[in-house]
């Protein structure tokens, strides 16, 4: 278009948009391209073809929430210039032990088929799947020359031998290396000298909790090469091998895993200078003595991870006293509710609080640990911020919920479990706290309530449908007494796209008619319920574009994997995962999975 | 306990009332229909003659119920060996406990009547009858069964009878733990602490036990959480 104004008449046809041939292609290529949320995306997509053509054009990232709702092919065919993709594969309880390594989520159909004709993929991200050096081979093969970011998250099945390729192959690009959590077969430590040596635009490595050896001079030799290098989380390596390192690595802001390896021991760690820039901080084994390290930046702190360190109830007392600018605080139960007081007397601008388990051994040093609603209520009125919260607490009241309800507006996950040592809880049911706190909480979208049978009537349960608001996920454990909490419950989630269901009583007849009064559900999981060994009725919920996967109960444990003292970790409690898609019936079922639709 | 909650809508079969079906006891299979005899009744409740569609009798099953199968008082009941291969045994069977039922609510009003109008008929407490069960080939007759007891009997037969063999109620599912804190748990087992005392490990969580036994009441999970 030129300078000057159009006519009256040329001006409305050319703004016009009914007739959509009035608006160049260009400008709804410009204006597409900065609606980024797929909700949006995804309506702008159904206002006409052309509309769509663009948006399957202009569509930069998309995340597949199950890989058996829809085909690599056809995701190819929807968007054939993705530049970032992420898949996500087995259920969430695998990161509990509770799916074989056999279940599915393979990695392999997704690379082969989408690998080399997504030429503009750039990013993959891949969540709880099965990925063998094979498959990485074939990624970059395809992509090892553009690959900026590559995550694996808490995926199995490949070895150090992929890494070193994917070290010496994508020298050029890489960004972003994520493993965090994956179970790798450690054929050498050749990988990260190999990485260190190709990859000058590194910015963040993440090899957190793989139990991959490391030696501290191919560390020295990333901080040497990788100026931009600014996240490094690493697995067990004591931390007195990395003065040097941190000597090196000056622009860098973010640091976990290492480790202690003796305690007490004074001299060996004082030498140990973080770097200035450092606000994010985790560090294995820490343990009472060892802690000041983080005194020279604890007022800088952003994020601090302890849940693998050894610190009491005291320690942390002492420690998060000094850190009034925490935002990320991930912490065992053993902070107690007088650690938790002094979180919400100091870090008012916490955004996000984790309180794992615990052990429930006594002689731990764990005998002040275990929060309950004193510190939750004292959290909710100190820190007005937080935007998630997820503790396994010891003890609860409604009470707390309703604090949590009033102060913490802007809550978008919540997650609770109610830990079973406790044999008296002080106020259950929590039916009035949680209605309290969901009807506070407006913008909650992710949810999670573990309690115990007597925490939740059926009424409590029906609150939650009826106040789930734009609640997309849900997890719940031992809540409701009878089917009809569950189909009270159902009758009110409208938002509800993904739900998991633990220890419940519900009847297979009741969870399938439930299911399909949830209009937005697209996947739900569920393990202990009152099944039947064919899972017949779960029939009653068949319908087009949505499997039903049946594991039976059984007394037998073969190929189930087991814990490290020899107790199976998959017990006997059938199994349902039953999601929308658009494939049919998976071909890569293991035996003990039974498909009841399609079948 | 408390009454259990029985479907209001059962009523008992016109034919199942003929004294024709109380046969030899010898003659009935494991698959045979309750029988009841009440002697005691001096006048025909209103409830026998009704007249009955069978296809409204409800399955206990079917009503939402938690109950376990747990064992029966008496001896000679079933216990739980009323599923065999057929599904159309048990489910004649919790038919039959429905009639069951529905005749103990009735007969017990009227025995109630029955005691007001006849004084000298030196009437059982609380409307308490005679109750005989036909099972296996066996006869067992109970004297003094009230009707709080013949609905207790019921509730163990209709248990019993459930066609799906439910596994532990389920408290027996434990809290997960997520796999990389129980990785990081037993290294810190593993290293030598020397000032940490080690106290001997605690007794087995006892919590699984005692409320899987209090599973036998319907009632609210707040009574049992009230153990």
């Amino acid at each position: 278009m030129g300078g000057e104004a159009p006519e009256p008449g040329r001006l409305t046809r050319a703004l016009s948009i009914l007739d959509g041939s009035g608006v160049p292609e260009e400008a709804l290529h410009l204006v597409l391209a900065h609606v980024d949320d797929p909700r949006d995306r995804e309506a702008a997509s159904l206002a006409c073809r052309r509309w769509h053509r663009i948006d399957a054009l202009t569509r930069k990232h998309v995340t597949v929430p199950f890989c058996y709702a829809v085909s690599p092919a056809r995701l190819l065919a929807r968007f054939p210039r993705l530049e970032s993709l992420a898949v996500k594969g087995k259920p969430r309880a695998a990161m509990f032990g509770l799916i074989p390594d056999d279940w599915g989520a393979y990695a392999a159909p997704w690379v082969a088929e989408l690998a080399a004709p997504l030429e503009c993929l750039k990013a993959l991200h891949l969540r709880r799947m099965v990925v063998t050096d094979a498959d990485l081979e074939a990624l970059v093969r395809a992509r090892g020359h553009m690959l900026q970011e590559l995550k694996l998250d808490k995926c199995s099945g490949f070895s150090t031998d992929a890494l070193r390729l994917v070290a010496r192959s994508c020298s050029r690009s890489l960004r972003t290396l994520f493993l965090e959590d994956c179970t790798i077969t450690d054929n050498g430590t050749e990988w990260l000298h190999d990485l260190a040596a190709n990859n000058p635009v590194l910015v963040t490595l993440n090899f957190y909790l793989t139990y991959l050896r490391v030696v501290p001079a191919d560390l020295e030799l990333l901080a040497r090469n990788c100026k931009s290098l600014i996240s490094l989380k690493i697995s067990d390596c004591d931390l007195s091998d990395l003065i040097g390192f941190f000597q090196i690595a000056t622009s860098l802001e973010e640091f976990a895993g290492a480790e202690i390896s003796e305690q007490r021991e004074l001299t060996k760690y004082a030498d140990v200078k973080l770097p200035s820039k450092l606000c994010s901080f985790g560090l294995t084994f820490m343990g009472t003595n060892e802690m000041h390290i983080i005194f020279p930046f604890s007022a800088v702190l952003k994020k601090l991870d302890l849940q693998y360190t050894f610190l009491t109830t005291e320690d942390h007392c002492q420690l998060i006293a000094k850190c009034p600018n925490l935002l990320v605080l991930a912490v065992r139960n053993v902070i107690g509710d007088r650690g938790l007081v002094i979180v919400a007397d100091t870090c008012k601008k916490l955004q996000r609080l984790r309180i794992e388990r615990g052990d429930d051994d006594p002689g731990m040093q764990e005998e002040e640990g275990g929060v309950s609603q004193v510190g939750l209520t004292a959290l909710a009125v100190g820190c007005r911020e937080l935007e998630s919260i997820a503790a396994y607490v010891s003890d609860i009241t409604n009470g707390a919920l309703e604090s949590i309800g009033t102060f913490c507006k802007n809550l978008y996950d919540f997650r609770i479990v109610l830990l079973d040592k406790q044999e008296r809880i002080t106020d259950l049911p929590l039916d009035n706290g949680v209605r309290e706190l969901l009807r506070g909480c407006t913008k909650l979208r992710r949810f999670a309530l573990y309690l115990r049978p007597g925490g939740l009537s059926d009424v409590g349960l029906s609150y939650i449908g009826q106040h789930s608001g734009i609640i997309q996920y849900m997890l719940l454990g031992n809540l409701g007494e009878t089917d009809g909490g569950l189909i009270s419950f159902a009758a009110g989630c409208r938002n509800l796209r993904k739900l998991e269901l633990r220890s419940c009583c519900f009847s297979e007849r009741a969870l399938a008619l439930a299911m399909l009064q949830m209009p937005s559900l697209r996947y739900v999981w569920v393990q202990g319920y009152r099944a039947s060994q064919t899972g017949g009725d779960l029939m009653l919920m068949a319908r087009p574009f949505w499997n039903i996967e049946f594991t039976p109960p059984s007394t037998e444990n073969a190929g189930r994997p087991m814990e490290e003292d020899g107790q199976p970790c998959i017990d006997r409690h059938a199994q349902v995962l039953a999601y929308c898609s658009l494939t049919g019936k998976r071909s890569d079922y293991p035996q003990y999975v039974v498909p009841l639709h399609p079948a | 306990m408390r009454m259990p909650q029985l479907a209001t809508t059962h009523v008992l079969p016109h034919h199942l009332l003929s004294p024709s079906l109380i046969t030899d006891s010898s003659s009935f299979s494991s698959s045979s229909l309750v029988s009841i005899k009440n002697p005691a009744s001096a006048t025909p409740a209103p409830a026998t003659t009704q007249s009955i569609d069978p296809a409204q009798l409800v399955e206990p099953a079917d009503r939402g119920h938690r109950s376990p199968p747990p064992k029966p008082s008496l001896q000679s009941m079933a216990t739980g060996s009323a599923t065999k291969d057929s599904a159309a045994a048990p489910r004649r069977f919790a038919l039959a406990c429905g009639a069951l039922s529905q005749f103990v609510k009735a007969s017990g009003a009227a025995a109630s009547v029955a005691a007001a109008a006849q004084e000298t008929h030196g009437p059982p407490a609380e409307g308490a009858q005679q109750l005989t069960i036909f099972y296996g080939g066996r006869v067992v007759v109970l004297d003094g069964c009230t009707p709080a007891r013949a609905a207790e009997l019921i509730l163990y037969a209709t248990a019993a009878a459930t066609p799906a063999a439910l596994p532990p109620m389920l408290v027996d599912v434990p809290i997960a733990r997520k796999m990389s804190l129980q990785r990081f748990l037993s290294k810190r087992k593993d290293r030598c602490v020397p000032e940490v005392e080690m106290a001997p490990p605690p007794p087995p969580a006892k919590k699984g036990k005692t409320e899987a036994s209090s599973w036998l009441a319907l009632g609210s999970l707040g009574d049992m959480h009230a153990q």
